[in-house]
Order: C-alpha cells, then structure tokens, then sequence
C-alpha cells in the first residue's frame, strides 16, 4: 500500500500486526510500546524522522482506548495525572530542545541510541531484582514466617524511596485518596511528570517504560493505577508531541492510523488481561520489554556502523 | 481445587475467549472496510494539507487518531454487548460474560 505524505510503501497487514502486538503490550503494562513500535516501523522502511512521529501519533490514538479501559475498572488516579501535566509538558519540550542541540552536533543518533539501551538495561535489571524480592517477601509474609502491617497483594520491596519523598517539606502538599496517598509535596508529582515528559521528548514515544516505575517506586501508587494513570500522561505527552512533529513534517498519519486498527483491538485485550494479574508478578513480567528495544536499538546501532566491535 | 470450581474456571475462560475471539473478526471486518473506503477517501485531503497547511494538518492528525480510538472501541464495546446479550437469553452468559458487558 503507498502512503504518498510520507512517500514509503509498507504493507497495511505487517502495520496491522505491529500494532497489535503493541497494543497489547501497551494495554496490559501501560507503556506506549515505543522501544518496539520505532524499530518495528524503522525495520519496515520509514525514515527515523517519520518513525518518531508517526509512532507518536499511533501512541496517542492507542492510549486513548486503554486508558479508558483502565478508567472503566477504576485504574487511573485522574487528580494525580491532571497534577503531573505541567511537569509532564515542561520536560518533553525540554527532551526535544536538547535533541535539537545534539543534532546540530551531529552526534544525536549515537548519544541517543547508547542512553536509550542503558537506560532499558538498567531498568530491567532493577525491576527484576526488586519483583523477585517483592514475591519472596511475600511468600515469607503468607507462610507466616514474617510479620506484615498491610495488604501484601501490591506490596513492592523498594520503599525508602517512597518513604523520603513522601516525608520532603517543600509545600504545597497534595492527597490522592484513589492511588492511598495522604499527603505528598506537589513538586515530587510536577518532579515525575518532568522527568517522563523529559524522556518522551528525548528520545520518542510516550516514555511509560520510566514513568509508569516512577509512580510505583518513588510516589507509592499502587501498580494496576500507576498503569492507568500512566496511560493517561501518555495521551497528553503524545498528543503535544504529534503537534510539535505534524509541524515539522515528521507525522504520516495514514500510517499511524492503519497501525492503530491492529492497536485498539490489542489494547483491549491487553487492558483485560490485568484484571487477572496484579503486583510484583505483573511487574517481573514487565522486565523482557526493556531487554528487547535495547537488543533492537543495539543492532541497529551496529547495522548503522555507529558503534563496532 | 475442586473439580467443580475448576469446571467453573475453564467455562469462564472459554467464554473470554469466545468474546475475544468475536471482538477480532469484528476488527478484521471494520479493518478492511476502513482501509478499502475510508483511507482511500481521505488520503487526497491529508496529503494536500501536510504540503499546504501544516497547522490543519497537525489538528488533523490529532482529531483522526482520537475519533478512530473512539469509534472502534464503541463498535466493539456495542457488538460485545449483543453477544452477551444473545448468549444471557440463551442461558449460557457466564460471570465472566457480564463483566464484561458492564464493563
């Protein structure tokens, strides 16, 4: 099928499938699923510039359908989302000014690829290290071997985080009854938001993959909301990002729309499957995602001859 | 586990599956209507204003992908809706089948 905005011919089932695939993922771990979809449409022929937008603009219409799944079953902390949208659009602008300053020094492809996979690995290997302690607390916990104060249904291992964020004296604080938060310094959600929006702009896509941990390890929010409410951030870290690039040229939106068909039936799927898993399980299998868009962007890497052997 | 509570777990799955199953070929069905009229249709438009209008077609853009999520999910959410209804007459709707429907 020829897309004549972009000038590339691709076929609409392979987009289909890419989409599922990532509308799946995306609805049940509450990522945009850009570390597979830039490859994926990169690996079928479309320019990066193109890839980038056009992924952003898929993302958005993909999370529209999740997020609202999520609402549905009470998943998304609309407060909390609506608090970090400032952040959130203050750090992609800021991601997209320093990808513009690397890119004038022509080493935008290099600097970006190698941060992304680091990232992806070092995220993995946190989230594997702190679901597997997670799960075995818990069996101690349920075998009656150690004390517990609370649920151990979304107990997460790492809190000292939680903890010293939730203790900052740096008013206004704010409470998200929905996500169990009494009391938290606004700037620590404005902080979040930044810090995703940052990475969205950085390097494309909605950055779920370090917001949605955020939520859980640095505010506390419990894992099924912190998916919800990340879907929710990604509509709007998405949604200014599809503007900003349909600006410049980078969005094929008949490509975009094409793949969404495949999405929206994969995100509800997805987003039904988390009725069924909850807590460090669903964490831990969140860990091959990261691990393959590093493999993906590393191979691209050295296909491109920007790193060797 | 009970053999009865196990019975229980793979008729709910079953009936998942037979909705999921459904929501696909209604997607498949939609798809390919969508590409063969609806792209083709407005493929002249959108390219006319991404050389000439970038602004409209930023807006475009943005207004396309945020109709098309909510029109599928619509037309799925309404077409699962008359299954679980066709199976409740017929006495088979299981709990997992009205979750879904409320859902």
């Amino acid at each position: 099928m020829d897309f004549p905005i972009s000038g590339a011919h691709l076929s609409p089932f392979w987009l289909i499938a890419v989409g599922l695939v990532v509308g799946v993922l995306g609805g049940f771990f509450g990522v945009g699923g850009s570390f597979l979809a830039g490859p994926a449409l990169y690996a079928l022929g479309l320019p990066m510039n193109l890839v980038v937008g056009t992924d952003l603009a898929h993302i958005m219409g993909k999370s529209v359908v999740a997020a609202r799944k999520h609402r549905a079953l009470g998943n998304v902390d609309l407060k909390l989302g609506l608090l970090m949208v400032g952040g959130t659009i203050a750090g992609v602008e800021a991601g997209a000014q320093v990808v513009q300053v690397l890119k004038r020094h022509n080493i935008a492809d290099l600097v970006l690829g190698c941060a992304f996979t680091v990232i992806l690995i070092a995220l993995s290997a946190f989230m594997t290290w702190e679901s597997i302690s997670a799960l075995l607390q818990r069996k101690l916990a349920q075998s009656g071997q150690i004390k517990v104060g609370s649920t151990v249904k979304d107990r997460i291992h790492f809190t000292g985080l939680i903890k010293k964020v939730r203790a900052w004296k740096l008013p206004p604080y704010v409470s998200f009854p929905a996500s169990g938060i009494s009391k938290i310094s606004l700037w620590a959600v404005i902080g979040v938001g930044l810090v995703g929006g940052f990475f969205s702009g950085l390097l494309g896509g909605g950055a779920g993959y370090i917001r949605m941990p955020s939520l859980v390890y640095v505010l506390g929010v419990p894992t099924h909301v912190a998916i919800g409410t990340d879907l929710f951030e990604v509509i709007i870290s998405a949604g200014y990002g599809t503007v900003s690039h349909a600006l410049k040229g980078n969005v094929d939106i008949l490509i975009a729309l094409v793949m969404h068909t495949g999405a929206a039936v994969g995100a509800q799927i997805g987003a039904a499957m988390t009725e069924h898993f909850h807590g460090p399980k669903l964490r831990l299998a969140f860990v091959p995602l990261p691990v393959l868009g590093a493999a993906l962007l590393l191979y691209e890497l050295f296909q491109k001859g920007l790193l060797k052997l | 586990m009970t053999s009865r509570k196990r019975s229980n777990r793979t008729r709910q799955a079953v009936s998942w599956l037979a909705v999921l199953a459904l929501e696909v070929l209604v997607y498949a069905a939609l798809v390919t209507l969508y590409l063969a009229l609806v792209l083709r249709a407005l493929r002249p438009v959108l390219l006319a204003t991404s050389e000439h209008h970038r602004a409209i077609y930023a807006l475009l853009s943005v207004g396309l992908m945020l109709g098309q999520g909510f029109l599928l999910e619509f037309l799925t959410t309404l077409f699962v809706g008359l299954f679980v209804r066709a199976r409740r007459e017929e006495g088979l709707a299981s709990p997992a089948l009205e979750k879904t429907l409320k859902r």
